[in-house]
């Protein structure tokens, strides 16, 4: 058996036609490229040396991209569509509604008690007409001409020692 | 409870205006997360800011589904939202200081063991390995656009005008970065002889 004797021309291809031919979709028309091909055994053996090794790289590329991917979860549907967001707006504003006067009633319950109130506002007025008694004391003690224990002497006539004693006494 | 290995989407709220093929979102993320996350994978080259940016897409897509015009498919819009995202991404000098340290980079020689078993000896399949490791270690040292429409070529089979609407690169320029990127792939894997790596004068 005679060996078939190797095609080749004397002009192989280019950069840009191997690119075009790599790259080109299958069309109907054979272009100058395509023709060469068909003369030249080792443009051709070149050709679909390329071709194959960029199946490959497609082939194993997504083989391990597949083997990477991990799938994402998504929610079953849209969470709050525009119908349901009225139905979550109604839902809030009654809970609002009910949480609301609990929380007033619950501040109110936390108030004193009000006997309780009212002991304490008594002995505050206690203690200001306590206050009060006791400053007039000191005003009048002040205020007097004589001293009290000097009393006495300022007026020997009278009668009625007493009657300049202290108010505190008096209301004693 | 949410099992440890699933990430939890976030709560979304909100309706749209009119019918989107968006609005169905468990389905979207079902058919489409698979080629986003491989999209992200290739394109950022590490793992967990695949995870985030992927989840941060579909996000992103179901916010401002109403922009959705239906002028391109939904694969299209999404891979659009997943690029800019890896853009920003990937501008931060924050990106760059963690991907030095970061665990999840991917492992080349781990992407290059991930080809399905095929029908022949065992030593084309090392060869297959040692193949998709060139490519993908040929493919980090592209630049950015090259890199990013080479993916969107050979990874996510997008037609040449497509790309450049994803990318918003003139058709030209798609090609040329295109080109560019398989030579560089093309020159790695195997050392052309002189009469094969002519250029066009």
């Amino acid at each position: 058996m005679t060996p078939q004797p190797v095609r080749q021309s004397a002009a192989h291809l280019t950069e840009e036609q191997f690119g075009e031919l790599l790259s080109a979709s299958p069309r109907g028309a054979v272009s100058p490229a395509e023709a060469h091909l068909a003369d030249c055994d080792q443009c051709a053996a070149e050709f679909a040396r390329l071709r194959d090794c960029l199946s490959l790289f497609r082939q194993a590329t997504t083989s391990y991209a597949g083997k990477q991917l991990r799938p994402m979860s998504l929610p079953a549907r849209p969470l709050f569509p525009a119908a349901e967001r009225v139905w979550w707006t109604a839902a809030a504003a009654l809970a609002l509604a009910a949480i609301l006067p609990m929380q007033t009633l619950r501040q109110h319950s936390q108030r004193p008690a009000p006997s309780a109130v009212s002991a304490q506002a008594a002995v505050q007025d206690d203690t200001a007409e306590t206050d009060q008694a006791l400053l007039e004391d000191i005003s009048n003690v002040t205020s007097a001409s004589v001293p009290t224990p000097m009393q006495a002497l300022a007026d020997p006539i009278s009668t009625n020692p007493t009657s300049t004693q202290n108010s505190t006494q008096r209301k004693d | 409870m949410v099992p440890e290995n699933i990430q939890t989407f976030p709560t979304i709220v909100g309706t749209s205006s009119r019918a989107t093929p968006l609005d169905d979102l468990e389905t979207v993320v079902a058919l489409y997360q698979p080629r986003v996350f491989r999209f992200l994978l290739a394109q950022l080259r590490d793992r967990d800011a695949a995870e985030t940016l992927t989840q941060e897409t579909f996000l992103r897509a179901w916010t401002s589904r109403d922009s959705f015009r239906e002028d391109c498919s939904v694969a299209t819009w999404l891979i659009r939202i997943a690029l800019n995202l890896a853009r920003d991404h990937t501008r931060t000098g924050r990106f760059r200081f963690w991907k030095h340290l970061s665990n999840s980079a991917v492992d080349v020689a781990e992407i290059a063991a991930s080809i399905p078993n095929r029908e022949g000896s065992a030593e084309s399949h090392l060869i297959a390995q040692e193949q998709v490791a060139l490519i993908w270690q040929t493919v980090g040292t592209l630049s950015d656009r090259q890199r990013t429409v080479f993916l969107l070529r050979f990874l996510e089979e997008m037609e040449i005008p497509e790309i450049a609407a994803v990318t918003g690169m003139p058709l030209g320029t798609v090609k040329s970065h295109l080109y560019r990127a398989l030579n560089a792939i093309r020159t790695r894997q195997h050392p052309l002889p002189a009469t094969a790596t002519r250029k066009t004068p």
